[in-house]
């Protein structure tokens, strides 16, 4: 035991400054920051794609899943714009959001650099397919998903030229003292604008020359990495990681600047292919993780918190499983996971690591396999994950997987937690038989 | 009266305990609790700020961002929401640093 917490200890210094470091650097907090804002975009969004995805086949007969259909066929222009500006431009509002939070962060007024990380993102992720004077039209197919790391790179290049420019006063013009403030604002970001814009104009330029534009050529030139980010490897590889944060308590909001983008850009890209009717290409989405991986939050514990109700004789055990049956249900797991306690408890790292990791085992497995439906729908990941499971799949066998898993969970850590409730049993017994001397 | 701001990850698991402390306070205390991404437009009228543990790793960051006392929340006490337990350190602290 104690070499074990001597152990915990150095790995506790280690994996700390980790955290650190992913979750104070400026450019990922504003990343997640950004990605945390769209909740309600994203859940309108995924709201349309499920409205627009009734699960009808040529026998169904049921009257409310045809008037269902008919409702979907007779407004798919109207849903479609809906969700082209909702969950379809997830990379525009990412672009726009982590220029305000990386401007809060350097404590600039984030209005101005707003206009021009919008402005850098329209020169270069879409692209004009006719600019006549009566009719413009314009190919933004990017602006989903698929656009993410332009509107990253847009997001933060714009921010940080400007917060550079302004902080050496780069091109500041002097104004009389009577100018009001406001103006002379303005007038400070003019020189600043110019560079900024005549910067994109000239890699849109680039770009063009080569037939292209940035965010496709990104995108061509990233795909091999997110296409090897939706492996099974991989899933296995990030669930385990998760969770050794958790072990040490920290969050794994720590980790969110760089699994915001690849998971919710996932999400996106899906909602999209199910809108067209097409294939949807990926597998591991934010979904993906919070309904089918992390089954009640961090350790997937809510088979743990009612075998902890029914099943625990020592009165702390029983009193944490009543706390945290709850909120476990809405995948909130800190009150088990400080609770119990299931950090730095070496009796409980095997179940601990091993639940979530076979989740996202069994259900990558089978929906590779086409067993069950791949998620695109993202309502909110405060939903019970059975529940969420079905929405985000709209298949029911998704809503069996997640119970047949909680099921799972739950033997899993049986034999740890009858364990742990004999040492704590005999631990109130003992203590009870103490105070009884006492008196 | 004492305004208690929580800073946890979103906001959810530290909204349970929020409402559970202020009826605890009996009327001493009003206690909000907001997510990590928005506590910076939040500070107003704030007399102390509390860390919710799985965030501990940004105290430094809340710390320099506020002008008022900063915490962290005990673990143990976070996991079992004790309320009174929470209420109680708080208000130590928050006498300690005035």
């Amino acid at each position: 035991m104690s070499k074990f917490n001597s152990v915990t200890a150095v790995m506790e210094n280690k994996v700390m400054p980790i955290a650190n470091k992913f979750g104070q650097q400026r450019h990922l907090a504003a990343i997640r920051d950004a990605f945390i804002s769209l909740l309600p975009i994203t859940l309108a969004g995924g709201l349309v794609a499920i409205i627009s995805s009734p699960p009808v086949t040529e026998e169904t007969t049921n009257g409310f899943l045809l008037a269902w259909e008919k409702f979907a066929l007779n407004n798919a222009e109207v849903l479609n714009w809906v969700f082209a500006f909702t969950l379809g431009a997830m990379s525009l509002y990412v672009c726009i959001g982590i220029t305000h939070f990386l401007c809060r962060f350097y404590k600039v007024n984030s209005f101005i650099p707003i206009l021009f990380s919008t402005m850098g993102f329209f020169l270069l992720v879409t692209q004009p397919q006719e600019l006549g004077f009566d009719a413009k039209t314009l190919e933004f197919s990017f602006i989903d998903g698929k656009g993410l790391l332009s509107a990253i790179l847009i997001g933060i290049g714009t921010t940080e030229l400007y917060r550079i420019m302004q902080q050496k006063e780069f091109g500041k013009i002097k104004m009389p003292p009577s100018v009001p403030a406001s103006l002379s604002d303005v007038f400070a970001s003019l020189i600043p604008g110019i560079v900024i814009i005549v910067g994109y104009t000239i890699v849109y330029a680039i770009f063009n020359s080569f037939d292209t534009n940035m965010a496709q050529a990104m995108f061509d030139f990233l795909s091999p990495t997110f296409k090897s980010a939706d492996s099974l490897a991989f899933v296995i590889f990030i669930t385990i990681l998760t969770h050794i944060f958790w072990f040490f308590g920290i969050h794994d909001a720590a980790l969110g600047g760089v699994m915001g983008p690849i998971r919710d850009g996932n999400i996106s890209i899906n909602a999209a292919a199910q809108m067209a009717g097409e294939q949807l290409p990926h597998i591991f989405t934010t979904s993906f993780w919070t309904y089918f991986t992390a089954i009640g939050g961090a350790g997937s514990v809510i088979g743990l918190a009612f075998l902890l109700i029914f099943l625990a004789k020592s009165k702390q055990l029983k009193n944490v499983g009543k706390v945290g049956v709850v909120p476990a249900l809405f995948n909130i797991s800190e009150p088990l996971i400080f609770g119990i306690p299931l950090m730095l408890n070496p009796m409980f790292l095997i179940p601990f690591l091993l639940t979530s990791t076979l989740n996202a085992t069994i259900s990558y497995i089978c929906m590779s396999i086409g067993l069950v439906g791949k998620t695109f729908s993202m309502l909110s990941w405060q939903m019970p994950p059975f529940i969420g499971a079905f929405f985000s799949t709209l298949d029911w066998k998704a809503f069996v997987l997640v119970i047949l898993l909680m099921i799972l969970d739950a033997i899993l850590y049986y034999p740890f937690v009858k364990a742990y409730d004999r040492q704590l049993t005999k631990r109130e017994l003992e203590s009870m038989a103490e105070t009884d001397t006492k008196s | 009266m004492v305004n208690i701001l929580i800073v946890c990850n979103a906001g959810m698991s530290s909204g349970i305990l929020a409402r559970k402390m202020e009826d605890a306070s009996g009327g001493k205390a009003t206690v909000r609790a907001v997510g990590v991404s928005e506590y910076q437009d939040k500070l107003e009228n704030v007399d102390i700020i509390l860390v919710g543990p799985q965030i501990r790793f940004q105290l430094n960051e809340i710390k320099a961002n506020a002008v008022v006392p900063v915490m962290t929340i005990d673990l143990s006490k976070y996991g079992i929401m004790d309320a009174e337990g929470i209420l109680k350190d708080a208000f130590e602290f928050y006498e300690g640093e005035k």
